[in-house]
């Protein structure tokens, strides 16, 4: 059996890895970016100076070739369903038995023409990396626009390398789409802590640029004009799906899949971002672009791939974390931005260190929901415990202890919240 | 000179977290600064082992003079004499130490498992390595590094040390006793608890300096399967040699000696035969402590437990030294190439080119003991939290022992391995908090703890 997959991130690279462990069907990777399979949210430190890039190689290089895994490096020109046909863009073509489309994502755009000003980017791929390596010198002044998980990289880069910078927000808060008020006030006074230009609910009307094409300044809504040569979009992600634009395949946002991740073309599989699940569970997104959601999917793909009858795709426990500066963010089932009425919440903040707890739970049954933390690490095993077996608040908070993930000899709060509970009751 | 100038502002600046770019800087990436840092420690090593008096060592009771002398008032103060090349050594080891562990403490401020750990470095290297055996000197006792224990202190077991601890009253008896309990029952039971790192990053002198001084050039460790092989080629050999060293020079010292102490020259004959048979029988018995051990490997224990026994129950019927080994020899040459070369010159002379750790790593026979007792009876393990691993490499890149440990956390298996030191650095520099330094219950499935 012949296997291709289109893309080389980790949803492509698990569908690989998984379909090896258990068949020795030809496998092969189709990839425009590069010929290893790096680490994306590692491209930073490359940066940073922290690692080199090989050091961000989650495989050792001789890998696929010892596990005979071929990587083609191209990109991909048409997908001819009928005649199960990949056309690559350097003339050649792939047939193949069982396809997986694991495109991944593309940064979204402003929608203000930016792709062709030059000096304006994202940072998303090694292409992305390597362009701000070689601008880093001559930048004299940089935009980040976006407040999410990219652009506080960025402002770490960017500090690291002192380069001068500001920072636009569109959000109130910093994280205020994605993390609960008070801990979006946490993070925000965090980042302003270190001494960081950044501007709240501020949107970019549009670029000025020179006769040579090249970003001079940025106007946003309220009027400002800010001298800038040099910007990084990053405002989210979207599904790569335009390289399906011609064919059968079903696509919305993203590609449309069954419950067991299949497309409306049987023999044609999706893993990843590029994903649309039009059934997703209680409080998920259609479109999740995660590493570990494209870990968990590339994984089902593999292995339903050699099944007769393919598996259903459990989406599993919600769970994402995040690292903002050196401010850590966990997350495990449902957390509201808005708590409302029907959800009951504790959350305890130290008075003095970024850190906080918050447990979630159901105001009318005190069944727990979820948690988030920030400065604090919380053990997922146990975690995905509670919510899955529906434990009580009450039962949760005394047990507390056995989720705490910190290392040894940390500091512990879980008296604290037991407080804060049970004096909300009273 | 500039350089070293700007090295010593570097090392010692207050900067929390300074981790940026140290691929980007010439001192930590195998630069021409970190190349000309190498030549200077591991030719410092040479002049202070065997060339003192170009330091200024008074020769034939002359007075010191130059960079040794400096160090006189010093030593007097701490034990009457003027200062020996071993004084100015321990002296500035545990001076780098401090200054070193301070600058450590300040950059992981907020991490307490990495303050505690550095304190109690820093407080057995101050204390037990330098304070209490000077002040043992000046009470005209033998001198003695408390927490330094065989293998590492290879020398415990020969016969000068062993007569003049028996020479010393009850206060030699009791060092005696205090050596045999430390190797033989206070480290198994800690190891068992808490794993080797009881003694290699909270106790060592060896791992004091590594910890500290050598902590800007962790990442330079080799991860690669390859250096992992050669790990285990060399560090197993060199404990083998000095159990055999040691059996060689107990064997001569019971010759000579062989009923004027309490265990006589017959009884030492019978504690190693038993010993010996008793390893050999663990491994056939208890085949399931070896998993993980390739056949080969196990097979090659088992035949070489099976010759030494042969050839040693041989050489002492024929009333010939054990193994016709000839102690002197062996005793001087690995004085010189494991004690000096390998531990001294190469184990910190190549801090900036092959990281921190080369002689725990390869080289150190109480990390290879302490090691199979962690891989194979020890509650320690490194555990990794569910699927949050995003495959960065931080971790693998920081451990300053060269363990890929990324290939474990993202398969979301625990790390149990035999040279993990637990420095816990990998659960620092992890940037989604998915690794933790846990003492759990012995047995897991699946390398899984159970809830």
């Amino acid at each position: 059996m012949h296997i291709v997959i289109i893309g080389f991130g980790i949803s492509g690279v698990s569908v690989a890895k998984t379909l090896r462990e258990q068949s020795n069907a030809d496998i092969t990777i189709v990839t425009s970016e590069n010929r290893s399979f790096f680490s994306r949210p590692a491209l930073m430190y490359v940066y940073l100076g922290k690692m080199r890039f090989q050091d961000i190689l989650p495989m050792p290089s001789d890998y696929w070739e010892k596990n005979n895994i071929k990587v083609v490096l191209a990109a991909i020109k048409a997908i001819d369903i009928d005649k199960q046909q990949v056309m690559l863009d350097n003339g050649s073509f792939l047939s193949y038995e069982k396809l997986v489309i694991a495109t991944g994502s593309v940064p979204r755009s402003l929608g203000l023409n930016e792709q062709n000003i030059v000096g304006v980017q994202s940072f998303y791929s090694l292409q992305d990396l390597l362009l701000l390596q070689k601008s880093a010198k001559s930048i004299r002044h940089a935009a980040i626009i976006g407040g999410g998980l990219i652009g506080v990289e960025l402002a770490e880069m960017f500090l690291s390398t002192g380069i001068s910078f500001t920072f636009w927000v569109r959000e109130k808060w910093f994280g205020s789409n994605f993390l609960p008020e008070e801990e979006a006030q946490l993070v925000t006074n965090y980042l302003k802590s270190k001494k960081i230009d950044i501007r709240f609910e501020r949107e970019i009307t549009h670029f000025d640029a020179n006769e040579l094409g090249q970003v001079t300044s940025l106007h946003s809504q309220i009027g400002e004009r800010v001298d800038t040569d040099y910007v990084c979009v990053c405002i989210g992600v979207k599904p790569n799906i335009d390289c399906l634009e011609n064919t059968n395949i079903h696509t919305n946002h993203g590609v449309l899949v069954n419950t067991c991740l299949q497309t409306n073309i049987p023999s044609i599989y999706a893993a990843g971002d590029c994903v649309e699940n039009a059934e997703p569970s209680f409080g998920r997104k259609s479109v999740e672009t995660l590493w570990y959601t494209g870990k968990r999917m590339g994984e089902y793909v593999g292995r339903n791939i050699l099944l007769d009858h393919p598996q259903r795709y459990h989406q599993g426990i919600f769970f994402n974390s995040a690292k903002f500066f050196d401010l850590e963010y966990q997350i495990y089932g449902h957390v509201p931005v808005s708590p409302e009425e029907i959800y009951g919440s504790v959350f305890w903040k130290h008075p003095q260190n970024d850190k906080s707890i918050r447990l979630v739970y159901d105001a009318l049954s005190d069944e727990f929901l979820g948690c988030c933390v920030l400065g604090i690490r919380f053990r997922q095993e146990v975690c995905e415990k509670w919510i899955a077996e529906k434990w009580k608040i009450t039962e949760v908070l005394p047990a507390l202890a056995t989720a705490n993930f910190d290392s040894e000899f940390s500091s512990r709060f879980e008296m604290e919240l037991l407080n804060i509970y049970n004096n909300k009751i009273i | 000179m500039t350089s070293i100038l700007k090295w010593s502002q570097w090392m010692l600046s207050l900067e929390v977290k300074n981790e940026k770019g140290v691929w980007f800087s010439s001192l930590s990436n195998r630069g021409i600064v970190g190349w000309l840092l190498a030549l200077f420690l591991s030719f410092g090593y040479i002049t202070l082992y065997f060339f003192p008096e170009w330091l200024g060592l008074g020769q034939k009771g002359m007075p010191n003079t130059g960079f040794i002398a400096w160090f006189d008032q010093i030593s007097i103060f701490f034990n009457g004499s003027v200062a020996s090349q071993w004084f100015v050594y321990g002296f500035l080891y545990t001076l780098i130490i401090l200054l070193m562990g301070i600058k450590f403490i300040i950059k992981y401020k907020n991490n307490n498992y990495q303050v505690i750990r550095t304190l109690s470095l820093l407080f057995f290297q101050l204390c037990f390595a330098f304070i209490i055996p000077e002040i043992m000197a000046s009470l005209n006792q033998p001198a003695m590094d408390l927490k330094n224990m065989w293998p590492l202190n290879y020398y415990f077991f020969f016969d000068w040390n062993i007569k003049k601890l028996l020479s010393s009253g009850y206060f030699g008896l009791f060092l005696m006793f205090w050596g045999l309990a430390l190797t033989f029952i206070i480290s198994p039971v800690l190891t068992y608890f808490y794993g080797k790192r009881w003694y290699c990053s909270w106790v060592c002198g060896c791992g004091g300096l590594a910890e500290t001084a050598g902590d800007p050039f962790r990442h330079l460790s080799d991860n690669s399967e390859t250096a992992w092989k050669w790990e285990r080629r060399i560090i197993y050999p060199v404990l083998f040699i000095v159990c055999l060293m040691t059996l060689a020079i107990l064997d001569s010292f019971f010759r000579k000696n062989p009923a004027t102490y309490l265990i006589t020259f017959s009884h030492f004959k019978i504690i190693i035969l038993l010993l010996l048979a008793g390893i050999i029988a663990l491994a056939f018995w208890k085949k399931g402590w070896l998993k993980g051990i390739s056949t080969f490997g196990k097979w090659t224990i088992i035949s070489l437990g099976v010759v030494l026994f042969m050839g040693i129950i041989f050489s002492w019927s024929y009333n010939k030294p054990v193994l016709w080994i000839n102690a002197l020899k062996l005793r001087e040459w690995y004085g010189f190439y494991v004690g000096a070369i390998f531990s001294g010159i190469i184990g910190v002379g190549f801090y900036p080119l092959m990281g921190s750790r080369v002689w725990c790593r390869f080289g150190c026979p109480m990390a290879a003991i302490l090691g199979i007792q962690q891989r194979f009876f020890s509650r320690f393990r490194i555990t990794v939290n569910g699927g949050q691993c995003i495959s960065c490499g931080n971790c693998s890149t920081y451990c300053e022992m060269g363990i890929d440990v990324r290939a474990y956390a993202q398969k979301g298996e625990n790390i149990v391995r035999s040279s993990c030191v637990g420095c816990g650095i990998c659960a620092e520099v992890c940037p989604r908090g998915v690794l933790k330094l846990e003492n759990g219950p012995l047995f897991v499935e699946d390398g899984k703890i159970k809830f």
